[in-house]
């Protein structure tokens, strides 16, 4: 029977290879399913096609919405990261966390865009004062605000309405602002994977798991706008500084672990067309007050603060918005994502500027991965000397107008 | 006879005839009780020689009144036997005054205790009769609708942003869905997210009207105002609401004629209710009249007051009608205290009327009112009286869908704002603009 | 403050703020177990310090600037059994994670260092060292035979 059989094939097979000479031999359909690695099994080629496996899920995920829900369905142990901490050099071990390099100063200033023209300063400095006294002096108060609860008894109000109103002041300078949306204590979340570790404890002692961090973040305002705001440096550039590397296990920190839900969000959902971050303003807590700092001998740790929270709050808004648009760690992002921060305790303003220039932190992803991520930020300085009375000593024109240029930062094409 | 054991007769008021069974027989419920109706003995409680009635008269135990029937108590053994009765204790003196463990002097003791009675309206403060009540306490008369001052800027096309309607409708979107990472978020959060962002959008005009830049918003301030009102004290004072404050002042609304027709209108009572019911009585007290701002302050005049109905459970939200009661409350505390402090403490008809606007919302619905204060004189009820425009109930939206309606495996109801309503968000805008726009206006006529 | 069980006097208020000038408390510096960063110290200490005892005591005795303290109570373990059957518990002991202010670092030194002994030439140590290399060579196969046992041939 396989002779007559395969007779009729080979005369089939002569015949095409007459009559159509042009058409490419086609290869036999497959009689058998494909040889694979088991999906199941305790080994590595197991694990590898497990993994393959959920990235092509996210990867073929209908929306973004649907993309972030499979990338966060998966809940492990994972550290949190309080972007507001008390612990020491706090700043070194975020940036190996997030690959960040952190550059004092700002950003190399961009040619300035053509639009409408510079605002007037001395109209935004009384502004500023109008803010300050009205909270410091003018409006009552109670005379003695709660124990560890003095930063919502005048710096925060103070930030709200400076924010408010430099914001529809600059609107005519920058029609940006008047598209962005406002958000007063929103949320922002972030979960990543970076680097490995080997499980120390319980029945998955011995195998190499990825470390996974979250941070859960709430901004005291937040500027979001329909449009991206421009580079600060190319894509590929590659600051000389270097990213810290630590070779402790993050616990040492001291970080903890807690499973819950793996959520990322910029401050609204995905179907929100602000999608794009402009502007985070952070306010100093309580517990980590200068005053406090210094009465406990941590003179150093003052600047560290503000540095491990831009940082962290940066790299965590900043991410979320690329992973609204579509880019995780497996699709790592083609333009580089920017924002700006500006955190103060009150008093004391510092401001900085984040780029991200990729996503990929996995170990999977990161071995030939030469972009770094790159944090630019000063050091705190007082907006204002003192305020005696209704008058406001020794007002720093500086700070209010490097704010001024923070809200004025708009893309060329508008 | 161990086995034996009679049901117990369920408690007085029970909705059921028998009680629980299982591991709770025998526990008698607790039957919440409704509450007592209002009457002025259950308020002010009865009068001094009037008799108790019987569930309110002091009951002592029959042990107490016959010598002989005392309960053994473990008084003596000073320790616990679980088959005597627990002892009451007489009260304690300490001896010398402890700050930490003092219940403080007694209102009659206090330095500010009067023995007239003042009725005081706060931010809790529920009133029965609604605007009804208010406009009888602040001596107004009420107008249906906006004034036709703020209706000429909602008419104006060029008091409006570009593509306002969207941006509205991504407002209430931001605000209702898109504002948390669950699916639907609380009234809590919504509501004053709301109220932020319509701000926002408002504020984003002042690159049109210059003017609008001399205005500064003001949270948790607390005021105070005092006025009397045939032979009774009443007092406006706490926290409120957000206060946005002008440098300028706003032009009175109503022309001179209506003021002085407004003499012959005559208030409403509701009589056998008195107008200070649902008012918190209190004794103790200080006459002060106060705009919660020291003086000195650049924004002195207050423009507009934004109330927010955020209580997540409906019995703990105020209804529109209380709302609308406790807006022209405090807009009149406002205007109040601000006419005292321009011009004295005299009751008087003021020359140059004192404008409050107020806007109250609990996330879908607005009250919009403008309050005039004319006159300082409100013990009397003849004379010249307040005016208050009211703009009741307007709807934003009717309602948001989260979850796609699906029949028969197609979506037949989008997600999304329903019912969407452009008006309301355009007096919204006027009522912000109102002081501006006269200035822009009139420079242009000059 | 003193370890083991002192009556501490009742503070109310107005009373003056306790201060202790002798303390019998004593730290142990210990090697961490795991490695630590190069600015912490590991401390085991008393049961009854806390760690504002611990940053006070390091200050003022010993003059180290300290910036945080952490504390944990180890368990210890009640599961060996002695020759009666009885279980015996190992002792609960406190550990104290102190980072050192100022930018200093610690690095816990080897305290047993490997000494590379050289004996003296002529002295019995000497010669034993020698007897014994010649035996072990003289043990060893030949190398030419390239590893191949001896008793592997014709």
């Amino acid at each position: 029977m396989a002779a007559p059989r395969g007779w009729r094939l080979v005369w089939q097979g002569c015949r095409l290879l007459h009559t159509e000479p042009s058409a490419a031999p086609q290869p036999p359909a497959p009689l058998y399913p494909p040889v694979v690695a088991s999906y199941t099994a305790k080994s590595k080629s197991a694990k590898r096609r497990r993994l393959e496996y959920f990235y092509q899920q996210v990867h073929e995920a209908p929306s973004i919405a649907e993309k972030l829900r499979i990338y966060g369905r998966r809940q492990r142990l994972k550290y949190v990261v309080y972007p507001q901490t008390f612990s020491l050099n706090a700043d070194r071990w975020y940036q190996s966390f997030t690959k960040t390099v952190f550059v004092p100063g700002l950003p190399p200033a961009g040619a300035e865009p053509a639009g409408p023209g510079l605002p007037d300063l001395s109209e935004l400095r009384s502004l500023a004062c109008d803010a300050l006294l009205q909270e410091h002096f003018y409006q009552r108060k109670r005379e003695r605000p709660v124990l560890y609860r003095e930063q919502q008894h005048v710096p925060a109000p103070f930030l709200t309405q400076l924010v408010s109103s430099l914001t529809a002041a600059l609107g005519s300078c920058n029609p940006l602002l008047t598209t962005s949306c406002l958000d007063l204590k929103p949320q922002v979340n972030f979960y990543w994977e970076r680097g490995e570790t080997v499980v120390c404890r319980g029945y998955r002692t011995g195998r190499i798991d990825p470390v996974r961090f979250q941070i859960d973040d709430k901004p005291h305002i937040q500027i979001r706008v329909p449009k991206q705001l421009p580079e600060f440096v190319p894509l590929d550039y590659s600051d000389p500084g270097e990213v810290p590397v630590i070779n402790h296990k993050p616990d040492k920190l001291p970080l903890f672990k807690r499973q819950y839900d793996n959520k990322v969000f910029i401050g609204s959902k995905v179907a929100d067309p602000c999608s794009y971050g402009h502007t985070q303003f952070h306010l100093i807590p309580d517990k980590l007050k200068r005053e406090r700092l210094l009465k406990a001998n941590l003179a150093d740790q003052i600047e560290v603060t503000y540095r491990a929270n831009g940082i962290a709050s940066l790299f965590a808004w900043t991410a979320a918005q690329a992973m609204y648009q579509g880019f995780w760690c497996e699709a790592d992002v083609t333009r580089p994502f920017v924002s700006q921060a500006v955190i103060t305790d009150g008093k004391y303003f510092a401001f900085f500027c984040y780029q991200l220039n990729t996503l990929a932190l996995t170990v999977q992803a990161d071995q030939n991965n030469p972009r770094k991520n790159i944090c630019w930020g000063t050091e705190s300085k007082p907006l204002y000397e003192a305020v005696e009375g209704n008058n406001v000593k020794g007002f720093n024109d500086e700070i209010l107008l490097q704010l001024v240029q923070f809200l004025l930062n708009r893309p060329e094409q508008l | 006879m161990a086995g034996l054991w009679w049901p117990t007769r369920p408690a007085a008021g029970a909705l059921r005839a028998w009680g629980p069974r299982g591991p709770h027989r025998g526990k008698t419920v607790q039957v919440p009780r409704r509450p007592l109706p209002r009457t002025p003995w259950t308020t002010r409680g009865p009068p001094p020689g009037a008799p108790l009635p019987r569930s309110w008269q002091d009951k002592r135990p029959v042990q107490e009144q016959i010598p002989g029937l005392e309960q053994v108590t473990y008084a003596d053994k000073q320790y616990f036997v679980p088959w005597l009765a627990r002892p009451r204790h007489p009260h304690w003196e300490r001896g010398w005054h402890d700050p930490r463990h003092s219940p403080g002097p007694r209102y009659e003791a206090m330095p500010l205790y009067k023995e007239r009675v003042c009725y005081v309206c706060h931010q809790r403060a529920k009133m029965l009769e609604g605007v009804r009540q208010a406009l009888w306490l602040t001596k107004t008369k009420l107008m249906e609708g906006l004034p036709p001052k703020v209706l000429n800027i909602i008419d104006e096309s060029a008091n409006q942003l570009e593509n306002q309607d969207e941006k509205v409708q991504n407002a209430i979107s931001h605000a209702r869905v898109w504002n948390t990472t669950e699916l639907i978020p609380k009234r809590e959060s919504y509501c004053p997210v709301l109220l932020e962002d319509l701000l926002h959008l408002c504020r984003t005009m002042a690159s049109k009207y210059p003017s609008l830049s001399k205005r500064m918003l003001a949270r948790d301030y607390k005021v105070a105002a005092t006025w009397e009102r045939e032979s009774s004290i009443l007092q406006v004072r706490g926290l409120n609401g957000i206060l946005l404050n002008a440098i300028n002042p706003l032009l009175p609304v109503a022309s001179k004629d209506e003021i002085l027709a407004t003499e012959n209108h005559i208030l409403e009572t509701f009589h056998p209710i008195s107008p200070t019911i649902d008012l918190q009585e209190v004794n103790v007290y200080e006459e002060r009249n106060d705009t919660g701002f020291r003086e000195g302050y650049p924004y002195p005049h207050p423009h507009t007051l934004y109330f927010v109905e955020s209580a997540n459970i409906r019995p703990a939200r105020f209804k529109p009608e209380q709302l609308r009661a406790k807006m022209l409350m405090f807009a009149f505390g406002n205007a109040l205290a601000k006419a005292k402090m321009l011009y004295g403490d005299d009751p008087k008809v003021l020359e140059h009327p004192v404008v409050v606007q107020s806007i109250g919302t609990e996330g879908r619905i607005f009250q919009f009112m403008v309050f005039q204060l004319n006159t300082t004189d409100l013990a009397s009820n003849d004379g010249v009286k307040n005016l208050v425009w009211i703009d009741s109930d307007q709807y934003m939206y009717d309602y948001i869908r989260y979850l796609p309606g699906i029949r028969k495996k197609v979506v037949k109801f989008p997600p999304g704002i329903y019912g969407y309503r452009p008006d309301t968000f355009k007096k919204f805008l006027a009522l912000y603009l109102h002081g501006a726009v006269q200035d822009s206006t009139q420079t242009k006529i000059l | 403050m003193a370890s083991g069980k002192v009556l501490y006097p009742l503070y109310q208020l107005g009373n003056p703020q306790l201060r202790i000038f002798r303390p019998n408390f004593f730290m142990t510096l210990v090697r961490p177990g795991v490695t630590q960063p190069e600015d912490t110290v590991q401390f085991r200490i008393s049961m009854q310090m806390t760690r504002v005892d611990v940053k006070n005591y390091l200050e003022k005795i010993y003059n180290v600037p300290v910036s945080v303290v952490r504390t944990r109570i180890q368990y210890g373990a009640n599961n060996k059994r002695n020759h009666k059957n009885q279980k015996v518990k190992k002792p609960d002991y406190k550990v104290a994670y102190v980072q050192l202010g100022q930018g200093q670092t610690f690095q816990f030194p080897n305290l047993f260092p490997e000494k590379e002994e050289t004996p003296e030439p002529g002295s019995v140590e000497d010669i034993q060292k020698q007897f014994m290399e010649n035996e072990r060579q003289r043990q060893t196969a030949d190398p030419r035979r390239g590893g191949v046992t001896d008793w592997f041939g014709l």
